[in-house]
């Protein structure tokens, strides 16, 4: 008994240290003034001048669209790829591996650089301005290794005999994929699917490399005010994404929770 | 099989312009000056910068030491919950990794200052205040808070996957609390530890910005050197390239190193 | 396979939208502009204030679509060399205007197309500072000095004298019984010119022996520094946390605004003006507009509202009789004559030496 009290102690003592910031952020979102010291009365002010913002909502619109985009591309192309690497020789499956771990292993800075200096170079020759396609491109990539990896093991599950028996069977080979080995690999691409949005939705590095002028997503406005001093306009809208975000975490579990039961009945 | 190599082209194409050509491209830039012209002069130049690295190093293995010392007894109390309680714990865990970096960091500032909150806490306790924000200390603490939750998931995950029967059979035979840690637990977790020491060590090395939210700008780390050789006031891509270089292959050495200790679990992804 | 058809499809028309933001706005007639300026540099409509920016797009039909800011000079500099950004209107200090002059990246303006010109003050003007010689790159918005805020109670405290005694010029930034409690600029021209201005040469020197003395100066401060800051400066010296600082005239207005404690004291060394003046990029495709927000900011009533809003000293003539009085009797916002005496401002050095100061100011900071 005494142990279980250490243990909470020790919990709470490091969810503390894990939840202050976002507190403070969170309380400052209710501030009568602008200060980020200061607490002088509550107000919920800020959560209607944060729609009236042209500047905050664009962004975010901007960040909501890309991350939409990045992680649906991503997500095709990381799952079509790694059916295939499945079925790969293994020392081609481990170059594959090798590489698809550099973006994911590399430092956003460095990453953000390279992808710049290449678009760059890119846009000289082409013509044209960094901007939304850009950092679409670098999102995708940045975002596609995390859905190989993610969906691969799901993959390798799969029995490759099913598929067989089913085109056996006279099935054509689409409606084979759709019918037996899109059901099996669904729980790893959607959760591909997820990471992938949250990995775009929160970059800042890579965006802020190769977004360029025409294109600002919220994270790298963040940066920008972070310079002088964030509106509790911005904390206010942390507060509310904070919300959805708990709201679909929880929601994700319940769902894994329950297919895990619905596989155990089976 | 045709049909098959189109389902891997888009990703090849992917892979191959944007990760294996920007790779090059970095390269090439630390070889090359202004005038296109190969040189040493970048690589030599850094030399200059040695310093700045060091403490990248340092700072990265200081937060690294923090975080494991942290999530390791963290990581074996959650075990202890019950199931509904660990999911609950792991959520709460993970849910400041979905929220924006750059704002948590930036609330630190508050907490930290000199009549921050920490400060007035000690100060209405009547206790001497401390000075927190804009030092060495205030930068690894940034990296411990932003990268704590990496180093927690792994070493939990591997701890709760423990069979508890070899728990079991180490109690009925004999062994005390203490050497059922040592001797089976301990083991055990070494590979989710080594994996959350790559996955703290590696970004910490090369983050930016925390050091100048928390630093006040005498405590830059690579990652800022770099960036400012790009977007700042030191305009030099070349300089920047080779130290992105240096910085890629530093990363490289930490991740051999980790992978000797590790090699089970690539050997488990691949097959 | 349809699904995802499908979902293709709708990112491609989400995609087409998101290309041609016209598709979704037509209340703007005349086109866009795309603005690069320093943070918090015109009114915003907080506080009160006009919203420049959308006055501006109502009265003109110009959408102003992108507005990004920066926070030095090197920085804009930095993002415009790359030449894959497009902006139409970027606000550079003086040196810097020079410099995009000399590298051939900001074009001329047509001044004639400008009816609000005849406002701006002729001593703000490149053709009279030197940094425009012709008056044709660039046309000023706002001017100021560098001058030293200090936290009176704080200073007192820690050196138990009175504070206009201890603070009256330079030399305070290297007083030790501030130590770890004085703030500094984060770039290097602005520390640079403080440490010369302390050593009695000019801001401007190219003599490498001078350059490293005043380097082996800002060296000896560094362990008295608590912070290389920039625009948080702000937040810190209202929040009490720091002891003295250097800073922007109009900053200065700002602080002191915010805090009663803080006070002002114009370094007896001498000290550095700065112009902020607006240009237009080479590869500026909306030029006509740039043209007309030019005009815009130089009309005297939203001068005067940009003025009393960012407290920076306006170059506009009849901007400065509607002020607010704090602002239009400071010293510190329109110093007197024998002030701007004493204050010297920057030019565009060489490359070779800009890049030296550079790298010696990046270890010095490390």
């Amino acid at each position: 008994m005494k142990n279980k009290c250490l243990f909470r102690i020790c919990v709470t003592m490091v969810l503390i240290f894990l939840y202050l910031p976002i507190f403070v952020v969170i309380i400052f979102a209710f501030n009568k003034i602008k200060s980020r010291t200061l607490f002088t009365g509550f107000t919920l002010n800020w959560f209607i001048e944060l729609f009236k913002d042209k500047v905050i909502v664009s962004s975010l619109f901007n960040s909501f669209i890309l991350a939409t985009l990045a992680s649906i591309i991503a997500t095709v192309i990381g799952t079509l790829a790694a059916l295939q690497i499945v079925k790969m020789k293994r020392k081609s499956q481990s170059v594959v591996m090798n590489l698809n771990y550099i973006p994911i292993v590399n430092s956003d800075v460095v990453m953000g650089i390279s992808l710049m200096l290449l678009m760059i170079f890119i846009l000289n020759v082409v013509g044209g301005s960094l901007g939304f396609l850009t950092v679409l491109i670098t999102h995708i990539t940045i975002c596609m290794p995390y859905v190989v990896l993610t969906v691969l093991p799901k993959v390798r599950q799969v029995d490759p005999n099913m598929l067989d028996a089913a085109l056996d069977l006279g099935c054509t080979p689409s409606k084979a994929f759709i019918k037996i080995i899109f059901p099996q690999i669904t729980s790893g691409v959607i959760s591909a699917l997820v990471m992938a949005f949250s990995i775009s939705f929160d970059d800042f590095a890579v965006s802020y490399f190769t977004a360029g002028s025409s294109f600002q997503t919220l994270p790298v406005l963040i940066y920008s005010m972070a310079r002088k001093r964030i509106t509790p306009k911005i904390n206010a809208l942390f507060a509310i994404l904070l919300v959805l975000i708990l709201i679909m975490l929880i929601f994700m579990n319940f769902l894994d929770i329950r297919s895990k039961k619905i596989k155990i009945k089976k | 099989m045709n049909r098959f190599s189109l389902k891997f082209l888009p990703y090849g194409l992917f892979m191959i312009l944007f990760t294996l050509i920007p790779f090059l491209m970095i390269i090439w830039f630390s070889f090359t000056n202004e005038s296109c012209g190969l040189t040493f002069e970048n690589i030599l130049k850094i030399g200059n910068y040695w310093g700045v690295i060091a403490r990248s190093l340092a700072f990265a293995l200081a937060a690294t030491i923090i975080c494991l010392v942290i999530s390791y007894p963290f990581a074996c109390f959650i075990t202890k919950f019950s199931k509904l309680t660990q999911k609950l714990l792991i959520i709460l865990i993970m849910l400041p990794m979905w929220t924006n970096l750059l704002l948590r960091t930036y609330a630190w500032m508050t907490i930290l200052e000199k009549n921050g909150l920490i400060n007035n806490f000690l100060k209405t306790l009547g206790l001497p205040q401390l000075r927190m924000i804009n030092t060495p200390g205030a930068v690894i603490l940034g990296m411990v808070y932003d990268f704590l939750p990496f180093m927690i998931i792994p070493i939990y995950t591997t701890i709760s996957k423990i069979d508890k029967n070899l728990i079991e059979a180490g109690n009925d035979l004999g062994a005390n609390s203490l050497q059922t840690f040592r001797r089976i637990i301990l083991p055990l977790s070494v590979p989710g530890i080594v994996s959350g020491v790559s996955m703290v060590f590696v970004p910490a090395t090369s983050t930016f910005i925390i050091s100048q939210m928390l630093g006040g700008g005498s405590n830059a780390l690579v990652g800022d050197l770099i960036e400012s050789q790009f977007m700042g006031s030191t305009y030099n891509p070349w300089l920047g390239s080779a130290l992105s270089f240096v910085l890629m292959i530093i990363i490289a050495l930490i991740m051999a190193i980790t992978r000797k200790f590790d090699k089970t679990e690539t050997e488990a992804l691949l097959n | 396979m349809k699904k995802l058809t499908q979902v293709l499809k709708i990112s491609f028309i989400l995609f087409i939208c998101l290309i041609q933001p016209g598709c979704l706005e037509k209340e703007y007639p005349n086109g866009e502009l795309k603005i690069f300026c320093w943070g918090e540099y015109l009114s915003d409509g907080t506080a009160n204030s006009l919203n420049v920016i959308e006055a501006f797009e109502k009265e003109t039909g110009v959408k102003v679509s992108v507005f990004s800011t920066f926070d030095s000079n090197e920085q804009m500099y930095a993002k415009l060399k790359y030449g894959s950004v497009e902006y139409d209107l970027i606000f550079p200090s003086e040196y810097m205007i020079s410099r995009l002059i000399d590298e051939n990246m900001i074009q001329k303006i047509n001044i004639k197309s400008l009816k609000n010109y005849s406002g701006v003050m002729q001593s703000c003007k490149g053709s009279v500072l030197g940094y425009d010689p012709t008056d044709e790159y660039s046309v000023p918005y706002t001017w100021g000095t560098v001058g030293l805020v200090y936290n009176v109670p704080l200073v007192e405290e820690l050196t138990g004298q009175k504070a206009s005694e201890v603070v009256k010029g330079w030399s305070a930034l290297w007083d030790k019984r501030l130590e770890k409690e004085i703030f500094m600029f984060i770039n290097s021209r602005d520390s640079f010119a403080i440490a010369e201005k302390l050593l009695n040469f000019s801001l401007n020197t190219t003599n490498l022996d001078e350059i490293n003395q005043a380097a082996a100066l800002l060296k000896a401060q560094k362990p008295l520094v608590q912070a290389y800051i920039m625009d948080q400066i702000f937040d810190k010296m209202a929040n009490n946390e720091g002891a003295i600082t250097p800073a922007y005239a109009g900053d200065i207005l700002t602080m002191m605004r915010e805090n009663e404690n803080l006070a002002y004291c114009f370094p007896e060394e001498g000290s550095n003006m700065f112009v902020d003046g607006m240009c237009i990029p080479k590869n500026a495709q909306n030029v006509e507009n740039a043209h007309k927000f030019i005009d815009f900011l130089c009309r005297e009533d939203i001068a005067t509202e940009n003025a009393n809003f960012i407290s920076y000293s306006t170059a506009i003539s009849g901007a400065w009789e509607n002020l607010c009085e704090e602002i239009k009797y400071s010293e510190i916002a329109y110093p007197p004559e024998n002030i701007k005496q004493k204050c010297e401002i920057h030019k565009y050095l060489p490359k070779q030496i800009n890049t030296h100061i550079e790298e010696i100011w990046t270890q010095i900071k490390n």
